[in-house]
Formats: C-alpha cells, structure tokens, sequence
C-alpha cells in the first residue's frame, strides 16, 4: 500500500531529476459572469533551465449536450470550439518562469487547457488538462427530436471549476476522481460572493496554503474535480434543503459543500457519496485555524464518512477503517489489524466510543493548522485514495 | 490581420501572470500573453475544432448513460416526490450496489409490470454537528440517478433507516418528450 502511494505521488508530482516542473491553473476558478480568465504555467528546472513552456486551450460553448444526445446531460458538452494558445520562450533559464494565456470569457463558456514545459536538455513535462467554465450559465437548452423538432426546456448543468478531462479510461467503470460540489446558502449576499469565496477557498485548500493540515488535500488534489451549483440549496446546522435548480444538479456530485457567510454551527452528513456539509466561509483565522480547515474537516464527514474525534462531537464513522469505534476491543483490533499500536486506543471523553490517538494534532479532533489526518483517520483516508487511483473512488 | 483574429478570440491582460481578473465589458485588443524572466511570448493561431474531436465531448459520451434523475424527501416512514428529470446522467453517480457501511436508500425503476434498473445511494440520516454531537436527521433529502434506457412509470423507494417504503408515479417526468413525440420511446403512455 505504502509503495503503491509513494508511486502515486512521485508521477502526480513529476519529480524525476532533469525534468521540468509544471503546474498550471486559471484564474479565477470559477465566475458567472463575463470576465477575462487568465491561464498560468509555471515551471522550473534548476540544472539546464526552461526553454519554453506552451499553452493550449480548447474554448467554447458550454451546452448540455442535447447536440449529440437526446437526453440533457448533468454535466456539459460543448460546441463551436477553437483551439487558441500560447507559446513562452525562455533563455534557459533556471529560476521559476511563468506563461501566461489571458481568455475572454462571455457566457456559456467552456475552457480545456493543458501546458507542456521544455527545458535545455529537452526534457518535457504536461500537466493533465483541466476544463472549466464561466460566464452566465446555461439555463435552458433544446431537445432536439428527429422528425418533430426541437423543444426547449429549462436545464442548468454541474458548473466545472477544476474539472480534471484527461482522454476517456476504459479501463474504469467507475470515477477515478471524487466530485465536490459547491453550492450557495441563501445567506451569500450574491452569486458573485459565493464564487469568489469558492475561489478563494479552494485555492487555499488545494494550492496555496502551507500548513500541514493542507498537506493532503495538495498531495492529492488531481483525484478531486470541483463543481459549483446553482443557487436553491438552504441551510442551517443539520437541516440541509435542495430546492431547484440546486437539487437535480446534485445528482452529478460525490458530495455538496453549501457555503455560507452568516455564523451557525457548522453539520455534515458522515456519509461516503451523496452527502453533504456546511462551511462558512467568513470564519477569520483564529485559534491557529480557518475557514478552510473547517472545510476539510466537514469534508472529513461527508466526503469520507470521517467521525468527529473530539469530546462532544458526532463520534460516529462509516469509514474505511472507522475512526471511531463503539468499545475499547474494536479500536485494538482494528488497529493492529492496520499496524497502529492498540495502546493508543482511547476513550473520547465519556461518550462510550474509541479512537487511536497517537498524541499529535489530528484534523478529525484539533482545529489546528498543525494538524492532519493521522492514526485511524488517516489510513482510511489512504485507503480511498488507493480506491480512488484504483478507479472507483466509492 | 492574423492579430485582429486572434484577438476576436483571445483576450489578453496587460500585467503580469498574477493580473488581477478584469471586469466586462472586455477590450480583447488589449489582451496579450506574457512571460515572466526576460522570456517572450506569442499567440498560437487559433484553428477550430470538431466537436466529434472535442476531449470533453468524448469525456462525458463515456462517463455518462441515459437516465433519470430523482430528487426525495424523505421523513420518517413517508417518501415524498421533489422531483425527477430524464437525463444523462455519470455513471459513477448510478450505484447499484452500495460495498459499504452506513445506511442506505435504494430506488427500484419499473416500466409497466417490470423491474428495469435499481439504483442505491446513502441515506444522509446521520449527522455530526460541530459542538453538538451526533444528530440523527429522519427527514431529509436524497438525489438518486438511475440508469434506465427507456422511460419509468414508476419507482419504489425503500429506506431502511427509517422504516420507509412506498411506490411513486414518476411518468409526469416525461410530459415534455411526450408533448413532442406521443410516440417516442420516452414517453411511458405509448411505449
């Protein structure tokens, strides 16, 4: 298991002595409206240099694919595309370079981009492509029915924001890749804030942040694709309501984050597939820890069925193992079967439920930056990412 | 010349790689790539694509299947009908073994007298609320996707959390397809 992680992570990270690394995004993730989005590649190679970096991108028009199905689809297609790029040419040079590809996006856009980098030496590296889309929404589209016509019909597709489209595997029958939704409480003063907090959330999450607790979520971000909703989900502590146009979207979702800006108590789902949590997004650091460790603990509950390890909390799991068990000879057991000291089993306050407590902050317990996904908790977490680069996240 | 059509398809910022997202409405002409460390950039032409040759179109033709999309509440023993859309829908979302633990929801599909898919999600029953303990939900809301490649008269929900299973007409799911094509194998009246 441990081999086949470390393979993992050393091609997800492309670390082979003399070969570029390259990563890209866009910028803003993800917008509803017209805007310029502006691609970014960024590679290095110390010894020879980069020579140049490309970028391609396919941009077009988001539909929902009743073009080529009769059916509306959940999740987009696209028509009257152009291929349209850039090309970076570097004195092979060693520090950090940068290319940039700026594109106009007006509504119903759907944008594919990928880059490659060259350094010196002529080694290459590409990143996977990466689609997404902006400007303003579809929200009708047109069955098309032979020998009758066609016949329009209000339709919203999941909104792609880091949606990871390398070439169809045939090899898996089913996702590789786990689908977070996002979707706006009524709460979010507008569509435009709730984009801009997903924004800015899931940069911090999946790619800027330095913390330990982030360690995992940027280890692993290419087995996430991340979707914004449209607005109609409402909720407060546990009660969670889809109404249309959230609700039928969903159904293209893993499971749904519902950001919010007012303060409640934050509740998820513990469920592995179709559930679904609350994060507020206004939460200022504090304590040593942020609005985006909450959103990685909730994601702990209805991502990966992670219960709550603190005193007081939902101390109850559906992981794989579970992190929270209902007697002291389960937790043993299940932790040497995992190879973590049984000793370490503990009661969790007086609740009756156990957990393997290792003494070191842990993401399902300490709202603490320092924190991760440790013990328990973090072999289950490695055993869906082992699922998931198996080809069946759930 | 070949500028000018560049630009009626690429916008460009003027600043730098970490420029500031603009506001519409945009001047296109005014967009160029950049490079940072002295490098220089340029456009590639733009050429069209074939949407048969489109990675994305290919993408969601092979993750994606017919099928209908099932939105329930679901409150105690009592199932009630929030909505249900033929669609395409992801094959991973279509589930119709559920290898782990939690309670579940399971939606049987029936065209007539016969069973013609089943789906099963997790039934979100269980909640933990952060300060608050566990919180055991018996109304709530689940999305099902079932596979089906023709039209549904009806499906059967059972959720064993709660005690609850009951049969639902879903034909009115179809009345736009039937509008259109009385006779169309989406149409569950004449099929």
């Amino acid at each position: 298991m441990r081999l086949l992680s470390l393979c993992v992570l050393i091609l997800l990270s492309a670390g082979c002595a003399g070969t570029p690394r390259l990563s890209a995004i866009h910028n803003p993730l993800y917008r509803a409206e017209n805007h310029t989005s502006t691609i970014t590649a960024r590679a290095r190679e110390p010894q020879d240099g980069i020579a140049e970096i490309s970028i391609t991108a396919i941009v077009g028009e988001l539909t929902a694919c009743t073009e080529s199905q009769l059916l509306p689809s959940l999740i987009p297609c696209r028509r009257n595309a152009s291929a349209i790029g850039a090309v970076c040419v570097f004195p092979n040079t060693t520090a950090e370079v940068a290319c940039t590809l700026p594109v106009a996006i007006t509504p119903q856009r759907l944008v594919t981009y990928s880059a490659t980098a060259r350094s010196a030496a002529n080694r290459t590296a590409s990143t996977g492509s990466v689609t997404y889309a902006g400007g303003a929404p579809l929200t009708q589209t047109v069955m098309n029915i032979p020998l009758i016509g066609n016949i329009p019909i209000n339709w919203e597709t999941a909104r792609p924001v880091i949606w990871r489209t390398n070439d169809p595997s045939a090899a898996t029958d089913r996702a590789d890749k786990i689908d977070w939704g996002f979707v706006p409480d009524p709460d979010m003063p507008n569509y435009r804030g709730f984009t801009d907090d997903l924004h800015s959330m899931v940069m911090t999450l999946f790619y800027d942040d330095a913390n330990q607790y982030s360690v995992w979520p940027r280890t692993w971000k290419n087995l996430f694709n991340i979707w914004a909703g449209p607005a109609g989900a409402d909720a407060e502590e546990c009660t969670h309501s889809f109404g249309e146009p959230a609700a039928s979207v969903r159904g293209a979702f893993d499971g749904t984050a519902v950001l919010h800006r007012n303060s409640f108590r934050d509740c998820a789902s513990i469920s592995l597939g179709g559930g679904s949590g609350t994060s507020q997004t206004t939460l200022p650091n504090f304590s040593g820890t942020s609005a985006e460790w909450v959103l990685l603990h909730e994601a702990g509950h209805f991502l990966f069925g992670l219960g709550d390890e603190y005193v007081g909390g939902g101390n109850s799991s559906i992981s794989a193992p579970k992190n929270v068990y209902g007697d002291e000879a389960t937790c043993q057991s299940n932790s040497t079967a995992n190879g973590i000291s049984s000793a370490q089993c503990v009661q969790i306050g007086m609740s009756g439920t156990w957990r393997n407590d290792d003494g070191l902050a842990t993401t399902m317990e300490d709202p603490d930056h320092a924190s991760d996904f440790r013990t328990l908790s973090g072999v289950a977490m490695s055993n869906r990412i082992s699922a998931c680069v198996g080809g069946a996240c759930y | 010349m070949r500028l000018v059509l560049i630009a009626s398809v690429i916008a460009l910022t003027a600043a730098s790689g970490h420029a500031r997202a603009q506001e519409a409405p945009l001047k296109s002409e005014s967009l160029q790539p950049t490079a940072s460390e002295g490098g220089e950039a340029r456009f590639i032409a733009p050429r069209p694509v074939d949407p048969a040759d489109d990675p994305v179109n290919a993408k969601v033709a092979e993750a994606t299947v017919d099928g209908l999309i099932v939105t329930l509440t679901i409150d105690g023993a009592s199932v009630s009908l929030d909505g249900a859309w033929p669609a395409r829908i992801p094959k991973s979302a279509a589930r119709a073994n559920l290898n782990m633990d939690g309670d579940a929801v399971r939606v049987s599909a029936f065209a007539g007298a016969d069973a013609i898919s089943e789906a099963i999600v997790q039934d979100p029953v269980l909640y933990a609320l952060e300060g608050g303990g566990l919180v055991r939900q018996t109304r709530r809301q689940v999305v099902v996707a079932v596979p089906t490649d023709r039209a549904v008269d009806r499906i059967e929900v059972e959720a064993g959390a709660t005690l609850a299973r009951t049969s639902i007409d879903v034909r009115s799911a179809y009345d736009d397809h039937c509008k259109a094509d009385p006779r169309g194998k989406w149409c569950p009246n004449k099929r």
